[in-house]
Parts: C-alpha cells; structure tokens; sequence
C-alpha cells in the first residue's frame, strides 16, 4: 500500500480519472451530526480539488448499518463505498471481507491505538461510558468518586443502569481499578445487590435522569448529558475512573464503485478539518490534540473491539446472568 | 358408443370448455388475488422457516441444516415462565382492549349519547403517536417516583405511599390494552355500522332493557367481529415490544417476545433462533384462525344486511346518556387527554420533564422550528403520505376479494387462505425487513434500493388489518343481494364492484384509516429497507428518539396529529359522497 505524502494528489487524480461524482455512505451517526460533516467534506472537495460530488448518506443504527453492508456484498451487490459506525461493527465487516485495508496521510496525526491493527477501520470519534446523576436529587457532598462509592448503602434502589451494556463490563472486568477478574466480578456482583433498575437504552436513561425518575445512572454517554445540560436539564455527567470508551470509525468497502471518493472522505473526517466538524456538533474527535473538554481530566481505556467479538456470547451472557436478570 | 361420442362433444365438456369454465372473470380476478396475497405472505414465511433451520451464515463458515435452533429455543428453562408472563400480558392487554372498544362503538352508533360524533376523530390520535412516548408519558403519570396522578391521590386521599406503579404487571396491561383499544374501537365501529340494528330494536319493543338488548342481541350478533378484535389484540400484545422493555424490565418482568429481540440485537444477529421463537407465534395465530374460520363457516347466521333497506336508529337511552357521556370522558382522559397533555407540554419544553408550574418560565417555541428545519423532513413527510395512501389502498382492496374468498366461497380449504393474509402479523418486523432484502437482492424484480421495496413490505405487514376489517364486514352480509344481482344478468366483478364493496364501505374506510396510520408509523422493516432518496417521517421520528430528542419528537407528534386529522376528516367526507348512505 501506497505511503506517501501525495497520496492525496493520487487520490484526486484517480476519482477524476474514474469520473467518480458520487460517494455513498452507511452510517449510524444521526442526521444533525453526519449533515454538516458531509456539507463541509463536499465544499472541501470543491474548494481544494475542484471535485463536484454529491453524497448519498444512509443513516440507520448501528446494527442495521453491519446488517445492511453484510446482505448487500453476500448477495453481490455493491451500493456502498465507506461505512462510518461503531467499531464492533466496523471490526465485523472486516471479519466478512466487505470492507478492505486503507491508508491516508492523515493517519500520522493519531496515536497507533487510534486503529485496527489489521488496517480495516479507523477512529474518528468516542463513546465514553460515564456515570450521571438529577442534580437535584444528589447533592455536591454525596457525589461518588470511584466505582466501589457506588456500593455505599445510600445508593441502594437509586441507580439504574443500560440492559445491552455488556462490552462497557467486559472491559472494566479486565482493565478496571480492581486488579484482578475475581475481584471486579465480586464489585459486580455486590452492584446488583444495590437493586439496580435495567433500562434499555442510554438516551431514555439520560432523559429519565433529568426529569427525576433515576437518581443516578450508572452508564450514559457524556455528549448525551452535556447537551441536555446545555438545554437547562438538572444532569452532571460523572468520570469514574478508569472510563471505559468505545470508538466509532471509518471504513472502505472492499468492492467500492467510488473507492477514490471514498478514502478522501476519510482522509477528510481524519483531518483537522473533518475532527473540528465532530467537535462542533458536540462530539469527542479521535484526534488527542482536539480541544474538547469531553475528553479531559480522566483517565479513560478503550474496549477492545476484536475481544468483545470473539467473546460476545460469553460475556453477553455473563453481564446478563450477573446485573440484567432478577 | 355412439352416445358417448355425443357426450364428448356436447357444448358442456371437453377441453375446450373446461378452459372457458375456468377462464371466467370471476376465477381470473380471484386467482390474481390469491396469487398476490400468496407472494406477498409466503415469501417471508418461507425465510422465517428456512432460517430457523439453518446455522448463521458468515464469511468463513457456511450455512447447514440444522434442528439445533428449535431445541435452543424449547430446551431453555426460562422459555416457559416468559411464556407464561406473556400469556397473562396479552391476554389482560387483549380483553381490556376489546372491552372498552366494544363499550366505546355501541355507545357512539347505537346510543343517543350526546357529541358522539367527535368521538371518532378524537379516538385516531392515539393510533399516530409514537407508541414509544404514550408509554412514557404512562410513567410520567404513574411512576411511584414522579408520577403525576400518584401525586395527585395520594394528596387527594392523605395516602402514605403511591397508590399506583407503573412498573408492574397491571400497569403493562393498562398501558397496551389502552393503547390497543383505538383499533379494537374502530373495528366494531365497523361491524356495528354494518349491522342492521331492527334485531336491537324488536328486542326493546319486547320490552328488553339496555343492557339485555346489548347483551344477548348486540354482542352475539357481532361475535364473528368481537372474536376477531380479541385475536387481533391478543397477537399484538404477545409481540409487543416498548411496553415490556420500558415497563417491565426495570422490574424484571421479562416477556417472550423480548427473547426475539436478544436474539436479532446479539453478534452476530441469530436469525435461527429469532424465527424458531417466532414459528411458535405464528402457531398460536393459526390455531385463532381456524377457530374463527369454524365460527364463521355458519356465516349466514351473522347476517343482517339483507335485501331490505336499514336505517340505524339510535337507542334512546334517557338520563342514562348522561353516564354513558361520563365513560366516553373518562376514557378520552385517559387515552388522549393525560398523555397529550404531557406530550402538549414537552413539545414546548426545552427538555423532558414532569408539568410543573416552574416549567411555564421555560415555555418555547424551538422544538416546531427544529422539526420544520430538520434535514429531508418535507421530503421525508411527502414519502410517508404516498406510500401510506399506496399500502391503505392495495391491501384494502385486495383483502375485500380475499375476505369474500373464506367468507362467500365455497372454496374447499378457504380458512387457509384467510390465515396466509393472517400471518404477517406475527413476524417480527426486522425478520420481514430482512427476508425483503434477500428476496429483491437475488429475484429480478428491480425495486431494491428504491421507495417500491417499501411499499411491498407495508403491504405485507397490513394485510392482516385488510382481511379482519373486510371479513368482518363481509359476514354481516347476506348471500340474498349478490344472488339478486347475479339473477339479473350482472357478472361476478359487476356484483363486486357495485354491490358488494358499497356494502363494506364502513368496514374499507376504517381499514384504510387504520392501516394509512400504522404504515405512516412503521419502522421495524423501514429502517433496514430505506435507501438515500426513499426517506420516510418514521425514520425521522426513531432519529429524534435515538438522539434523545424527546421534546423535538413531542413537536412531530403534534404536527402529526395535526395532520392525520386533515387527511381522516377529508376521508370521511369523500366517502360520504361515494357509494351507499349511511
């Protein structure tokens, strides 16, 4: 593969070369968020490259997005030239050879922990799992400072926490504060003794946390609670440490029909341009040298995609059997 | 010999003949009609069953047959206490349904209650919000925690601790058959429209009172339609999603259908075991079916709409209207008033939150100027209208022929016929997404990618809602008008169009309504089946859920009220000046 610093220029001349004016995108991230991205990328385009493209984006959840992408190049048919999305999705499509190895210039700006070793997805943006709390309903003083204050009695029947949340577990019962997988499985199973309540989705969790009916909420996304918070919403989000974060990345269809097209959009949203648009829109751009505050003053670790997939129905069943069932 | 040879060549047989027989434009028009409703349902099922047989298939591993699936499925412990929850919670959901759309029909088209004629109207905006936010708005109301009528008795009453949970069994049951009993009230509109009332009013001239009347004459009279609602309900109950996984899980309750969904959102999505699960849904269904197909074998005996000329008189029902009215308030308090009114008030909300007097400070506007701005949204809008108009359209028409087909024919296994238009109901919506996708990706039918594959799938998960609404019509019909008809030289197709259809009008129009509404809302198969450019409101309105935009979607579901108002009331009057009076 290709490393050079004209790659770019390469690119370019390929996409003209391959009369490539449209690029199509699958992806989970929402419309408000993934509109102005696409609007900068093709002014980008334009202004730098004279290249017209239009973007045809289709914006689904994550699930459907790895769904979608897997019938469609099962049955031959290939629609799409790059995914945006999570990375356990991200790391699947690889597994089925529907999406391929990709370099741009960009990559020299991110850390090696930024991407797939394999070279099959890319980070764009982060996930962070942290806690939060009704600010009316937790005073200063009785705010928790590490995972094991969760466990102090006060708390018992006033926390909730996500019903799918198995990958944030995972990782915390290997990486977390604990020391060892026997004895964060002890923290665990201590939690569920606090009555947790399960509910399914972290932005219902985020809102019933607002509106009073959680006190405190054991795994939300912190974009979700800072823009509520922006709105007047009673919420703080809360770092335990060690945060658990998952990424969100990007990838190139292996049977692209605008493959040009479709690694300068990643080169585009790996680029300091491309990192401002997601933190404008009140995101956490993979970028370290962002200057978000999303992703300051805590120690965070990444879940480690290949791991979850390999042992999903293990630990699926695991976080199940030891927080959901009652 | 030589007689035999006359026989054959008599003009009555022979090949030739045999043909023409067959040929008729009755056969024809009946033929089409099973053949489309036979595609449209088979194909998914056909996937449904192939793939609760099969391994997962991936990159490096191959799909093979297997029974591994099934066993998973009925092997787990825990499947027969799941059933059992979701038993009690369809059932309870099913009868409080029928109970109070039965009550809410008679009283609008058989009693002299005053300002009945709103309640129609009012009775569909339950049917186009989110089913998503009456739930919620359901724990704003009830939640121990915050719940407002909870607040309220409990100061009422002096109470030492919350009187209601929402988090319970009985409130999951409150809160489904509530929000089931719209449709269950819109078919025994249907069905009592259709009936001739001059049984009811030989019964009070007898001297029987009210109640007696609605007891033994109303209620029997409609059995075929009453049976039907209760299955209907109860189906949907058992497959029913936000209810338990916003109500019941915080506390535990698990049902089966949630099974179902753990098995479509693991990695990789199990298809097998979700269709294994689903086979045993798709049982309970046929097993309804044939009971019903059993009920209205003696069709005749539900028949009232014969050769003479009916004109409903409503019962008079003297200082008693005045509770009935009572009943029709209460419920639209509970319907329509308490959820609207906390909805009403998030969509003016910045954020989600209990009505309170410190949130008047906060009133806004910026929710209706967000929805009207949001990227495609008119586009988006203008899809929906189409292909909801489109699907209401198709299956009303082709379920018309098909409920003629198990009611009217002399067909030899028809009940068959009636279950096939059943059983899309019981498929999970993803699965129904899913088998689309592989059906138009490997046939040489081009809809894929395009709004068409849309329009195919609403069809399908809204023939059900055709077949019940129409049969139910159909057998209020006598066999006497369509004799008459054909008597005097009129074809099979001239009968339908001009006798039979104008008859089944009150049952077409409440389908369409209906089934307009349910597709403008679908989404389990549209997310999956979209494409750039076929962009419908149900994916915006998941979008603005997703993102945690309640006060945004409480602004949609208000111009969507809006809306669909224009469209049911412009309905109604164009139907009012098509066909029969009513």
């Amino acid at each position: 593969m290709y490393k050079g610093d004209d790659k770019i220029d390469m690119l370019v001349a390929g996409a003209k070369e391959n009369k490539e004016t449209e690029l199509n995108l699958y992806t989970s991230m929402n419309l408000e968020d993934s509109t102005p991205l696409i609007n900068t990328f093709t002014k980008w385009l334009d202004k730098n490259y004279k290249l017209k493209v239009e973007v045809n984006l289709w914006r689904s959840n994550s699930e459907k997005v790895l769904q979608r992408g897997i019938i469609e190049a099962q049955n031959g048919r290939f629609e799409v030239d790059a995914f945006e999305t999570n990375s356990p999705e991200l790391e699947t499509l690889g597994r089925e050879t529907v999406t391929t190895q990709f370099w741009t210039p960009s990559f020299k700006d991110f850390p090696d922990a930024a991407r797939d070793p394999k070279g099959l997805w890319h980070a764009t943006r982060y996930n962070f799992f942290t806690a939060g709390y009704n600010t009316n309903l937790v005073k200063p003083a009785d705010v928790p400072k590490t995972y094991d204050d969760l466990l102090l009695p006060k708390w018992k029947g006033k926390m909730a926490i996500d019903s799918d949340d198995w990958d944030w577990f995972v990782t915390l019962v290997k990486q977390g504060p604990w020391g060892s997988e026997e004895k964060a499985m002890e923290f665990f199973r201590k939690l569920k003794e606090q009555d947790l309540q399960i509910r399914k989705g972290h932005t219902l969790i985020s809102e019933l946390v607002s509106s009073g009916e959680i006190p405190m909420a054991i795994t939300i996304y912190n974009h979700n609670a800072e823009r509520l918070k922006a709105k007047g919403a009673p919420i703080e989000w809360l770092p335990l440490e060690p945060v658990v974060a998952r990424p969100n990345g990007v990838a190139l269809a292996a049977n692209a029909k605008n493959p040009y097209l479709g690694l300068m959009f990643i080169e585009f949203t790996l680029s300091k341009d491309g990192q401002e648009v997601l933190q404008g829109v009140g995101r956490v751009p993979s970028n370290p040298k962002a200057s978000t505050s999303l992703n300051k003053g805590f120690k965070y670790i990444n879940a480690d995609p290949e791991a979850l997939i390999n042992e999903a129905k293990k630990w699926e069943a695991l976080y199940h059997d030891t927080l959901v069932k009652k | 010999m030589a007689l035999d040879t006359t026989r054959n060549w008599s003009p009555d047989s022979g090949p030739v003949s045999l043909v023409r027989r067959l040929f008729t434009g009755q056969n024809i028009i009946i033929a089409a009609a099973l053949l489309v409703v036979g595609y449209f349902t088979l194909v998914p099922l056909v996937f449904l069953i192939v793939g609760s047989l099969r391994t997962p298939q991936a990159a490096h591993q191959t799909a093979v047959w297997t029974l591994d699936n099934y066993v998973r499925a009925y092997t787990d412990p825990q499947t027969l206490q799941l059933f059992s929850t979701s038993m009690v919670f369809a059932l309870g959901s099913a009868f409080l349904a029928l109970g109070l759309g039965t009550l809410l029909a008679w009283i609008t088209e058989r009693t002299d209650t005053p300002a009945r004629g709103l309640i129609f109207a009012l009775s569909l905006i339950p049917l186009i919000l989110p089913g998503i936010l009456s739930t919620i708005s359901w724990i704003f109301l009830l939640s121990p925690k915050i719940g407002l009528i909870n607040a309220v008795v409990k100061a009422l009453f002096n109470l030492s601790s919350p009187p209601f949970n929402a988090y319970s069994i009985g409130g999951m049951i409150w809160t489904e058959g509530l929000h089931l009993s719209p449709a269950a009230y819109l078919l025994m509109v249907a069905t009592f429209k259709s009936m001739d009332p001059s049984l009811e009013e030989s019964a009070q001239m007898c001297g029987a009172r009210v109640w007696q009347t609605f007891y033994r004459i109303t209620l029997k009279m409609a059995w075929p339609s009453i049976f039907s609602i209760f299955l209907i309900s109860f189906v949907r109950s058992l497959e029913a999603f936000e209810v338990p996984a916003i109500l019941g899980m915080p506390v535990g309750i698990h049902v089966f259908t949630s099974r179902i969904y753990e098995a479509l959102h693991s990695w990789p999505a199990d298809f097998g075991l979700a269709g294994a699960y689903a086979i045993s849904l798709l049982a309970i269904t046929s097993l309804g079916v044939y009971f019903y197909s059993r009920l209205t074998r003696q069709a005749h005996r539900y028949a009232t709409v014969t050769g003479k000329g009916y004109k409903p008189a409503p019962m008079r029902l003297g200082q008693w209207k005045y509770a009935t009215l009572a009943i029709v308030v209460l419920y639209f308090c509970f319907i329509l008033v308490l959820p609207l009114f906390v909805l009403l008030w998030s969509a003016f909300q910045p954020f989600y939150s209990v009505p309170s007097l410190a949130g008047l400070k906060t009133l806004t506007l910026k929710n209706f100027t967000y929805v009207l701005t949001y990227p495609k949204v008119l586009h988006s809008f203008l899809n929906s209208l189409y292909l909801a108009g489109g699907a209401a359209t198709v299956v009303v028409f082709l379920t018309a022929i098909v409920s003629w087909i198990t009611v009217k024919s002399k067909i030899r296994g028809r009940w068959i016929f009636d279950n096939i238009a059943f059983l899309p109901l019981v498929f999970p919506g993803l699965i129904m997404g899913v088998s689309l996708m592989f059906v138009y990706l490997t046939l040489p039918i081009p809809i894929y990618g395009t709004i068409w594959i849309l329009l195919v799938a609403y069809i399908t998960r809204y023939l059900p809602y055709g077949m019940r609404y129409n049969s139910t019509s159909m057998v209020q019909l006598s066999n006497e008008l369509e004799e008459s008809a054909q008597v005097s030289g009129a074809s099979w197709w001239r009968t339908f169009y001009s006798i039979i259809l104008p008859l089944l009008k009150p049952g077409a129009v409440a389908a369409w309504i209906y089934i307009f509404v349910v597709s403008f809302r679908e989404l389990s198969s549209t997310i999956l089946l979209y494409s750039p450019g076929s962009e419908v409101l149900s994916v915006t309105i998941w979008e603005f859920w997703e993102n945690g935009q309640y006060t945004a979607l409480c602004a949609l579901g208000v111009l969507m009220s809006i809306a669909l108002l224009v469209v049911v009331l412009a309905t109604q009057t164009v139907s009012r000046k098509v066909g029969v009076k009513e």
